[in-house]
């Protein structure tokens, strides 16, 4: 090899690692109104974002030497808003509508990471959503929580280390779904035998198991049980290793729900929809349960007719962890809109309404440690709006997850085949 | 002789109190409402002035207003007031319950031509959408008997206040809802050409007895209603979803002399051209649908603004009945994609009346209309801001809807 080309050689091996520091290098976004939602509001600050995470925060940050930067003045910068209730990028297979219980269904297998439904989200400055199982079943499938990393990948988008959540439902659907076809449940009453019956079985297959490993630690000849998925996710959630997310409406199946989860001593549990909760708001408090829900949503069903815009109010009041949630591939797009609307029927706060689409789903996603607010240490999950985002003149233009921009107005002639 | 002067005594007892009482329901129909930023609709906006009502009217509107004794004051000040808003085509009064099928009245669904229909038939004075839907300042609504088949019956236009349908009515029957997109799988018309020749086809049976003068048969309701819209006497509204949808609507109004208004559905992008070439206007629903996958993450958002510019005349339509109150939100969404605010602003209010041919009496806050008022507290196109008072006939109406109601009944949680 000559000197010559061994120069070549290294003076490749150079610029391809120099380009690799390049691209995962620090960016800033300098000026804008910083609206951290948990710590106040920053006029003209700046972030820096190192290897996706969010490195510091204030009025000023120093720039280190090659850090790309995005000019936000006059801009407002909010954490990513998060979803914690939507169907998109499951291709239709929201719904196993083919018996009560399918708790043995996970819809991370449903996913696809290039649905153009994600860059519409990442439009309205989402960034991370739960996809969930339909409401048809009693118990449904496991939901998934991921990040919007439109056309990467299930891996990419998972959000590693988080909690699912096993999908229940009561009311009127799933009494719909199998009342019409003369199988139980077709009430309410059948419903939470359903539910009932389930657990118990899970728990039964539980100690099944357990006796299993305890004669085998004892050294004794014993054969494992049939491994029963369906069972074994209901066993798993019972004993926390999952949570579960229930849909409900009316106050009355909200109370035997909540009786039923302290019985059989659930860990974790979120309530969706749930426009009665506002009439039993001390159990749901007391419960210490989070409810996703809507602003003003009402009458598309009987259980749906007593919904209020007054409940998120009245439940944030009694101390409820509560956020707005979509359920749809259109309001997903507009969330902070949903926000505002807060301030039409309360008194609360700007900070507060933000919170209800950031740091609240965050909080029950379980991923509130690593996103929902602009904070040292957490993921560069950001949104820039060119006004306030609870403006209703306001567009967003940037969003970011960790660190990269996946949505940029100036490049919006996007489509789904370009 | 005694008893003749008790008489009169009596007679002057009861006339005093009548007298009286007229006196107060008098006095009760005039309101002032001084203080706000009128933004009166026709562009112009007045601010700190007074808008007087009486009778069911607006009597002035201007800077310098003598406000009469005893008349009901609303102090607007730091408010603004708009003409109370148009939903242009909705359901309001015919749907209590979406999914209750007892408690829903729009949408024949037995035939494919319901045009003998009239959605006043229907409508509920004592809904809860009524309450709910006029909170968020809308006044009006046409209401339409349905959109399921390729003919639909008659729609009505309502004013969202009164117990009896005769107090709200606006005008009945001055439209019917014609459906370019209503194709069911397996029974005729289950195509695009389909609904086409069933249309024509209604048409010329019509256009037949029409000239046949010395047909003795006589007509029936369905036929007498057809007959009218072919007259011009009735108009059309026309739904449309596909670019093809769109072009087949305006096809049949050449054909037809129609007078026609369309609602053009996510094809809108492709027929720009012709809808303005067609001089129809047009009612923008669908802001909020999804775009295709060969459309930009905006394309409904930015429907109405780039039907605007191209001379097309709008206004906005709910086309449901829960969700009418959030229909302002599509003009907002609009806004902020294109189309000037003073343009969505019309599109609520004067430009819809013109639209349903109402603009006499609707539309604007100016002396001699209808006093349809909305006071509120900040930009109402704003989605933040809400309805602090509100006129509708020139009375002001109760913010409490059901919704209200049921806050105030679970204030305290009882034990």
């Amino acid at each position: 090899m000559s000197l010559k080309t061994s120069r070549i050689i290294l003076s490749l091996i150079l610029l391809s690692i120099l380009s690799i520091a390049a691209f995962a290098g620090d960016l800033v976004i300098q000026g804008g109104t910083v609206l951290t939602v948990t710590n106040g509001v920053i006029e003209n600050g700046s972030i820096l974002i190192k290897d996706g995470k969010i490195a510091a925060i204030g009025k000023t940050v120093t720039i280190p030497p090659g850090a790309e930067v995005i000019n936000a003045d006059g801009k407002y910068i909010m954490p990513g808003i998060i979803d914690s209730h939507s169907h998109l990028a499951l291709n239709g297979d929201v719904n196993e509508a083919t018996d009560p219980v399918t708790s043995q269904v996970d819809m991370a297998d449903a996913i696809d990471a290039h649905d153009y439904q994600i860059y519409q989200a990442l439009a309205g400055g989402v960034t991370a959503a739960k996809l969930m199982h339909g409401s048809a079943n009693v118990i449904g499938g496991l939901n998934t929580t991921v990040k919007l990393k439109y056309r990467t990948s299930l891996e990419e988008m998972r959000i590693p280390g988080v909690r699912q959540q096993l999908k229940m439902a009561l009311g009127e659907n799933p009494k719909r779904v199998y009342g019409s076809k003369g199988k139980q449940p077709s009430t309410r009453p059948g419903i939470f035998a359903t539910l009932r019956q389930n657990f118990l079985d899970a728990r039964a297959y539980q100690d099944k198991w357990d006796t299993y490993e305890k004669k085998k630690a004892e050294g004794e000849e014993v054969s494992p049980p049939r491994r029963n998925l369906k069972l074994e996710t209901i066993a798993k959630t019972l004993s926390g290793e999952y949570g579960i997310d229930c849909h409900n409406y009316v106050h009355n199946e909200i109370v035997v729900f909540l009786d039923i989860m302290k019985e059989f001593n659930v860990p974790y549990v979120v309530l969706s929809h749930s426009f009665g909760a506002y009439k039993v708001r001390d159990r749901v408090a007391e419960s210490g349960v989070g409810v996703q829900t809507h602003t003003d949503w009402w009458g598309y069903k009987k259980e749906a007719y007593d919904a209020i815009p007054y409940a998120i109010k009245m439940m944030l009041d009694e101390g409820i962890v509560v956020d707005i949630c979509s359920d749809s591939e259109d309001h997903i797009r507009r969330l902070n809109r949903e926000a505002a609307k807060m301030i039409k029927y309360s008194d609360i706060s700007e900070e507060d309404a933000l919170k209800l689409i950031t740091i609240n789903p965050a909080k029950i996603l379980e991923i509130n440690n690593r996103t929902g607010s602009l904070e040292t240490g957490k993921d560069a999950d950001i949104a820039i709006f060119d006004k306030h985002p609870l403006d209703s003149f306001s567009k967003c233009v940037k969003t970011l997850i960790e660190g990269e921009v996946y949505f940029d107005i100036n490049t919006s002639d996007q489509t789904a085949l370009n | 002789l005694k008893g003749i002067r008790t008489m009169k005594h009596l007679k002057l007892l009861v006339f005093i109190p009548i007298v009286f009482l007229c006196c107060i329901s008098l006095s009760a129909q005039s309101i002032a409402i001084v203080g706000g930023n009128i933004v009166t609709g026709t562009g112009e906006t007045i601010d700190g002035g007074t808008i007087l009502v009486k009778n069911q009217r607006i009597e002035k509107v201007g800077r310098e207003i003598e406000i009469p004794e005893g008349c009901k004051v609303i102090d607007a000040s730091g408010k603004t007031i708009w003409p109370g808003r148009i939903d242009a085509l909705s359901i309001i009064g015919l749907s209590e319950i979406g999914a209750v099928a007892v408690t829903n009245d729009a949408n024949e669904k037995t035939s494919t031509n319901t045009a003998h229909l009239r959605a006043a038939d229907g409508i509920n004075p004592e809904s809860s959408v009524v309450g709910v839907t006029r909170n968020n300042g809308i006044t009006t609504t046409q209401v339409m008997q349905g959109r399921a088949a390729p003919i639909n019956g008659l729609t009505a236009i309502i004013d969202l206040d009164g117990r009896r349908l005769d107090q709200m009515i606006v005008t009945d029957g001055s439209a019917i809802v014609l459906n370019l997109n209503a194709m069911e799988r397996g029974k005729y018309p289950s195509t695009r050409p389909g609904v086409m020749a069933f249309i024509r086809q209604s048409f010329f049976d019509i256009q037949n007895k029409l000239d046949k003068a010395d047909d003795k048969a006589k007509p029936s309701l369905k036929e007498q209603t057809l007959a009218q819209v072919l007259k011009g006497e009735i108009s059309v509204i026309a739904f449309c979803d596909a670019n093809q949808d769109i072009r087949n609507a305006i096809t049949l109004g050449n054909e037809f002399s129609l007078d026609m208004i369309l609602v053009p559905g996510r094809g809108w992008s492709r027929q720009i051209e012709m809808i303005k070439e067609s001089g129809y206007p047009v009612l923008v629903t669908g802001t909020f649908t999804n775009p295709g996958e060969n459309q930009t993450y905006d394309h409904n958002y930015r429907m109405a603004g780039e039907l605007h510019k191209a001379g097309i005349p709008l206004a906005f339509a709910s086309c449901t009945a829960h969700n009418a109150r959030q229909m302002p939100d599509a003009v907002s969404m609009s806004v902020t994609y294109g189309l000037p605010y003073e343009t969505g602003m019309q599109a609520l209010t004067l430009s819809a009346a013109r639209i349903l041919g109402i603009e006499k009496d609707y539309g604007s806050i100016e002396a001699g209309k209808i006093a349809n008022i909305a006071v509120w507290n900040g930009d109402p196109l704003q989605i933040s801001s809400r309805v602090v008072n509100l006129i509708i006939r020139g009375k002001e109406v109760s913010l409490q809807s059901r919704q209200e109601l049921l806050r105030d009944r679970y204030k305290e949680i009882d034990d």
